[in-house]
């Protein structure tokens, strides 16, 4: 019920006013004074209309209007004077002091009943305005922790490659030189054995040498292998952008490349089952970008199956038509059904402010779309978020 | 009722029997200001008898309160006080249908803004006049009972 503020000493007029208001389905709120109304009108959940008497012990109802004024209330109530002054001049000054409407008494009440109706479509539309503006401000903060959350990750992704590029040149040296070494243990692996034929020394050690080093050298290198492995799959991921390479590519390729980018999150939280098809065709398209819309998908993913410790990530390609397909299934909680239509609007995420930024998905289908492809997520029947990618198999 | 007949003029009337009263004002005649504008307090209260005699009851006490202020005022020569005073039995009178009470207390305030409280004190008997009138015409509806 739309609550009004009455101001009249004149106890007749506000008792009227009172049962004229109440008969018209409002809550009316009295005061006898002009103080009483401006301590009403400025307290929290203020009454949006007010109807004021100008001559008023304390402060008359002009002073309050002024004093509204001047408060430049972010939502200022719809300030009705209703008083004996009918001059043209009394009406200039009662409006601007502030008054929205100015009525003269004794007044008509179907005249009244109007203007009050007037005055709560005005007021109606103010807080709608209103709210629409406290909704903006608090989308624009929003907006901006999550610019600065991207920016922060584009610097992360500039350091990554810096950081790849260095390691890259060590890792070489550790490659190199295992190698070197496991050339050279052959020829001093026969002298080793000949050692512990002859009983030479400590045989037992030489033993072991003979038994462990071939093994560490091997695991040397396939460690350096795997950095190698490691800071190509990042250096292609970071150099999205400034490549633009269209060029045929495989898709079961591209989420080999991804899941060694996100094989550390996906270790903690996802057992992964691969059913590729490994006879499908090429896809036409850039394979930075494909990777980065992947490696979405699996941070979404594992996001999702750690919030229920652990579970499982099904990664499927198949042919349909002239379409390459991926299904990215996992068995976490699902998206609210509520939200499902939303999660590829930019900057909306399910996930919390430290986490996500709302990007990804919109970025991801803007990704596949521009391949001439298509995005889809649903719900699965057992629970858990199935993302399909569709991307066109290679013209000939 | 048009506004325009009750204020800003200088009047002379009389109380005739009927409760109609006449304003004179240089040769014009005005015979719809009454005593008690009985449709009007009907159609403000919507009929509902037991508002009626709720507000008059109230009309007539904030009435009496302001004539006691307003003689007050006019015994300590506080213009101010007789301003708004009148103002008070102006509005209030007319709210409930009061034309003729509210005409002379508007005159009074008039008088008291142009800081004449010479004519103040001459209305003050009208005044009193006006409002027995107004009771006695509130008690002939049966809407308040005049006790002395």
């Amino acid at each position: 019920m739309n609550r009004i503020l009455i101001a009249d000493d004149d106890a007749p007029i506000r008792i009227t006013l009172k049962k004229k208001l109440e008969g018209w389905g409002y809550e009316p709120i009295l005061a006898e004074n002009g103080e009483q109304a401006l301590e009403i009108l400025t307290a929290k959940d203020a009454p949006r209309i007010a109807i004021l008497d100008w001559m008023m012990p304390k402060l008359c109802g002009v002073d309050v209007c002024k004093s509204i004024e001047a408060m430049n209330m972010s939502q200022k109530p719809y300030l009705i004077l209703l008083t004996q002054k009918d001059s043209k001049q009394d009406m200039v000054t009662g409006l601007e002091s502030g008054a929205d409407d100015y009525i003269c008494k004794p007044f008509e009440p179907e005249e009244l009943k109007c203007r009050i109706e007037v005055g709560r479509r005005i007021t109606a539309a103010d807080d709608k305005i209103h709210n629409y503006a406290q909704n903006m401000e608090s989308l624009a903060e929003d907006r901006a922790k999550q610019l600065i959350h991207c920016d922060r990750l584009a610097q992360l992704g500039i350091l990554s490659a810096g950081i790849a590029h260095e390691i890259n040149n060590p890792v070489g040296v550790i490659s190199g030189n295992a190698q070197i070494m496991t050339s050279l243990w052959k020829d001093v692996s026969v002298l080793v054995q000949k050692g512990i034929d002859e009983n030479f020394g400590d045989t037992t050690r030489l033993k072991f040498v003979q038994e462990e080093t071939a093994d560490m050298l091997r695991g040397i290198l396939d460690a350096a292998s795997r950095i190698n492995l490691i800071i190509s799959s990042l250096k292609t991921f970071c150099r999205r952008g400034s490549e633009e390479t269209i060029q045929p590519c495989m898709l079961n390729e591209c989420i080999d490349t991804a899941l060694v980018l996100c094989k550390n999150t996906l270790k903690y939280t996802a057992d992964i089952v691969c059913d590729f098809d490994e006879s499908i065709p090429h896809i036409t398209g850039n394979k930075q970008q494909i990777e980065q819309v992947l490696v979405n998908l699996f941070n979404n993913a594992s996001d999702a199956l750690s919030s229920i410790g652990r579970g499982k990530l099904t990664i499927t390609t198949k042919r349909e038509g002239d379409y390459v397909t991926a299904t990215i299934a996992d068995n976490g909680p699902g998206i609210p059904e509520d939200k499902l239509d939303r999660i590829w609007e930019p900057f909306f995420t399910t996930k919390g402010e430290d986490k996500g930024t709302g990007l990804g998905l919109s970025i991801s289908k803007n990704l596949i779309e521009s391949h001439g492809g298509f995005m889809d997520v649903c719900n699965l029947p057992d629970g858990g978020a199935c993302f399909t990618l569709r991307l066109p198999v290679a013209k000939p | 009722m048009d506004k325009s007949a009750l204020t800003g003029r200088i009047l002379l009337y009389f109380i005739p029997i009927n409760g109609q009263v006449e304003f004179m004002n240089g040769g014009e005649q005005n015979n719809d200001i009454k005593v008690l504008d009985k449709q009007r307090v009907i159609d403000l209260m919507d009929g509902n008898l037991d508002d009626i005699v709720e507000i008059a009851d109230l009309t007539v006490e904030s009435i009496s309160g302001h004539i006691g202020l307003l003689a007050e005022a006019l015994s300590g020569n506080n213009i101010k006080a007789i301003e708004l005073s009148s103002h008070s039995i102006k509005g209030t009178a007319a709210n409930f249908g009061g034309d003729v009470l509210s005409e002379v207390a508007a005159r009074i305030e008039n008088a008291a803004r142009s800081g004449d409280i010479g004519i103040c004190e001459s209305l003050m008997g009208k005044l009193d006049e006006s409002f027995i009138s107004y009771k006695k015409a509130l008690a002939d509806e049966g809407w308040i009972t005049i006790t002395e």
